[in-house]
């Protein structure tokens, strides 16, 4: 946190603060200026503002876990349990952690390259506008932030 | 926890981050543009040796045409076509998305793709929508399996007839087709059907005009009729409305010429370039 005052940026944990305070009553539109606080801060942070954003939200883990099930039955729990494991492989990848992974070898196991759907073409990583201050995003992902 | 230094990354697809923006609008007064009113004729049949599909080719919004020319017959792959109504956006994104799909599919499996698979695709991604792309689709297309045609409604439900109607005119469509459609037409029968089909769609329903589209797909074969027929064409004036010159009598008229006070030259010298260094 002490390293952060070097960036002129006042440290993370200050700014989370409980979601019953007001929004400062000069935001414009209802909402934190996303040039001051960030994009993030746009959404909302507990519940969903559109009647599917939780369905697509949970899509993958849902379907994923449907599909296990269904494997399991079939095939036996083995079945399930080793494509977790390679899946989890996957996630253990070393990358540093604000260069994002093409997870093209956990879309082979789940299937998912030979698929194309909006997560393709909608809002893609390599027409991202905006990254994170690599040391940060590091010492975010450890926890130290 | 999102700051500017480790901003938090959205997850590639739709993105609900205005949502609760305009949700807040909305409260104070300044609600969103409601979606418009569409309207189609979309239809499709099976005659002997395929299917013949068939779409009119105005797009509305409410009360106003908003293109005469709308394509609503969209390729899905070699051997499918499909035709969509409702939101022409959505129609067009989701059967290009699904056709890259078919064609990785096909890529993959070295075969022709069935029917079925592009209809099970639709009605997956449709269902997972909950009905928030607005699309009506009709699915045809020969497979080795023969001829098929597919409904597939908005929320993800689907029908497999042998002749189907969609869109504000489905119901003019489908009259014509409930009282001459009859199992293994001719070509020729199938055309003239489904062109009458949606005529009925263009002349009884008033989001549907202008002109007929057909697309007739046989094994390893394929026609694409777009316009097949003009059917609103709008009429020619019978006379000339201009006025004839000299009708606007002109009462007076001076001329000022323009006087030269004073002419001079200046010459621009010519630099010579630098090469010094």
């Amino acid at each position: 946190m002490i390293a952060f005052e070097s960036f002129g940026f006042s440290a993370l944990k200050k700014k989370d603060k409980d979601f019953n305070e007001p929004i400062s009553s000069n935001a414009p539109y209802g909402i934190e200026s996303p040039l001051v606080a960030g994009l993030g801060s746009t959404k909302k942070q507990i519940g969903f503002s559109h009647p599917i954003e939780a369905s697509e939200s949970n899509y993958e883990k849902k379907s994923q876990r449907l599909e296990m099930l269904m494997l399991r039955n079939i095939q036996g729990l083995h079945a399930p349990m080793r494509l977790a494991m390679e899946i989890k492989a996957t996630e253990q990848i070393g990358r540093l952690p604000f260069l994002p992974s093409s997870n093209i070898m956990r879309d082979v196991i789940l299937g998912r390259d030979e698929d194309i759907g909006f997560q393709d073409i909608l809002n893609t990583t390599e027409f991202r506008e905006q990254m994170g201050q690599p040391h940060a995003v590091v010492e975010k992902s450890l926890g130290i932030l | 926890m999102s700051s500017v230094l480790a901003p938090e990354i959205p997850t590639p697809g739709f993105s609900f981050d205005l949502c609760e923006r305009n949700a807040m609008l909305e409260r104070k007064g300044f609600s969103a543009p409601k979606a418009q009113k569409t309207g189609t004729t979309i239809v499709g049949i099976i005659y002997k040796d395929g299917v013949i599909l068939g779409a009119d080719t105005r797009a509305t919004e409410g009360n106003i045409v908003a293109d005469k020319k709308s394509e609503k017959i969209h390729y899905l792959a070699k051997n499918m076509y499909c035709c969509g109504a409702g939101t022409a956006a959505d129609t067009c994104m989701t059967n290009s998305m699904i056709s890259s799909q078919l064609e990785l599919h096909r890529l993959n499996t070295n075969r022709i793709v069935p029917v079925v698979t592009a209809c099970t695709m639709l009605k997956q991604l449709l269902f997972r929508h909950q009905g928030h792309i607005s699309a009506a689709l009709i699915v045809g297309g020969v497979d080795n399996l023969g001829p098929h045609i597919y409904v597939i409604y908005p929320h993800g439900s689907t029908d497999h007839l042998p002749y189907a109607t969609m869109g504000s005119g489905s119901l003019a469509a489908m009259s014509v087709f409930e009282s001459r459609w009859k199992p293994d037409m001719s070509e020729e029968e199938g055309k003239a059907l489904v062109s009458d089909a949606i005529r009925a769609g263009i002349f009884n329903d008033l989001g549907s005009g202008n002109s007929v589209d057909l697309c007739i797909i046989r094994k390893g074969s394929l026609d694409y009729l777009c316009p097949y027929e003009l059917s609103c064409v709008k009429g020619e004036k019978q006379g000339s409305y201009r006025y004839k010159k000299g009708t606007t009598a002109v009462l007076t008229k001076t001329v000022r010429p323009i006087i030269v006070e004073e002419e001079c030259v200046r010459r621009v010298e010519t630099e010579c370039m630098d090469t010094s260094s």
